[in-house]
């Protein structure tokens, strides 16, 4: 999808603010990159974060750790 | 609030230099406001799932150790979405057990307006020590952002660890203007003096002007009484921005009685 308009859209899920909509092309482009990123660091911190408790967890309470992060 | 404001707030919520910012530089305020809620929105909803994981978590085993846990692998950007799922005295309880500074890092994050209830559920004690280490920090912004959001005793616990300087910056930067007089009825007379002092040794006029334009009747009073008693030094700087037309002479005037 390269139209940055419809990956505002995408990735806000909600129709982008007028003044943003009004921005120049690269911007809005540069800008939906920047959330992207935002998204996809986010996800990968999480994923990293679930690894580092299970990690550091102490033993009496693993168990129910295990349980609750990966249900 | 500014667009410089906002930016600086939406650079914390993604994680990013504000220098990155810079193609949203021309934008308005309130225009920044609303990307910056959609944004927030997004990424809350892009792993929804996993936040509740996270602060299901932290009722299954002891306080101690989710707040162990809690500062030794959760980033604060993490922390500050898991937040707004937290019961408030589950937060309470974490809050307390967390660092200042760790706490500190979390607020950046965190949009005050999405999570009144644990703002609202933590120590005004706690508070005003996370308030400190903010304004160490000067992040101004984020201060101006949580004074909307905590309680009257919380606001006096941290409007008593401000200088007169940083009373000045926040002011400038306050969400909620309509807590101007309150705020002014907790200042000490130290505090009044070393604001007219910082607004003249540092040319802080526009701040200085925004909280007199917001104070009002005793508040102003106190603050003219002392303009009254400062040093000449100050006085004659006050002068002299308004013959530079730095500062209003309604300030000035509103000071002088």
């Amino acid at each position: 999808m390269s139209d940055p308009d419809d990956r505002l859209r995408e990735l806000l899920h909600a129709e982008p603010p007028a003044g943003v909509l009004a921005l120049p092309e690269d911007a809005r482009a540069e800008l939906a990159d920047l959330i992207a990123d935002a998204r996809r660091r986010q996800a990968k911190t999480l994923e990293e974060a679930f690894a580092a408790t299970l990690k550091h967890v102490p033993f009496p309470v693993r168990g129910i750790v295990k349980k609750v992060l990966l249900g | 609030m500014t667009t410089a404001g906002e930016l600086r707030k939406l650079a914390h919520g993604l994680d990013v230099p504000l220098a990155s910012l810079d193609v949203l530089a021309g934008l308005d305020a309130a225009t920044v406001r609303e990307l910056r809620r959609q944004i927030s929105d997004a990424l809350f909803e892009a792993d929804r799932a996993a936040f509740e994981r996270v602060a299901a978590l932290s009722k299954a085993i002891p306080g101690a150790v989710a707040a162990k846990l809690t500062q030794a692998v959760l980033p604060p950007i993490i922390a500050a979405r898991v937040a707004e799922l937290l019961e408030p005295a589950r937060a309470a309880d974490m809050v307390g057990r967390l660092s200042e500074s760790y706490v500190a890092e979390v607020s950046l994050r965190m949009d005050a307006t999405r999570a009144p209830h644990i703002v609202d559920a933590i120590p005004p004690a706690k508070i005003g020590a996370v308030a400190r280490e903010l304004a160490r920090r000067e992040e101004w912004v984020v201060i101006g952002g949580f004074v909307s959001a905590v309680s009257a005793a919380a606001l006096a616990a941290s409007v008593a660890e401000f200088s007169g300087e940083q009373l000045l910056r926040i002011g400038f930067v306050l969400d909620d203007v309509s807590r101007f007089d309150e705020i002014g009825d907790l200042l000490t007379t130290s505090q009044l003096d070393e604001l007219l002092t910082a607004a003249a040794a540092s040319s802080l006029w526009a701040e200085l002007a925004e909280l007199v334009s917001h104070l009002t009747g005793e508040r102003l009073d106190r603050l003219a009484a002392r303009y009254a008693d400062a040093p000449p030094s100050v006085r004659s700087a006050f002068d002299a921005a308004v013959e530079a037309g730095e500062l209003p002479p309604a300030t000035q005037a509103a000071l002088a009685g």
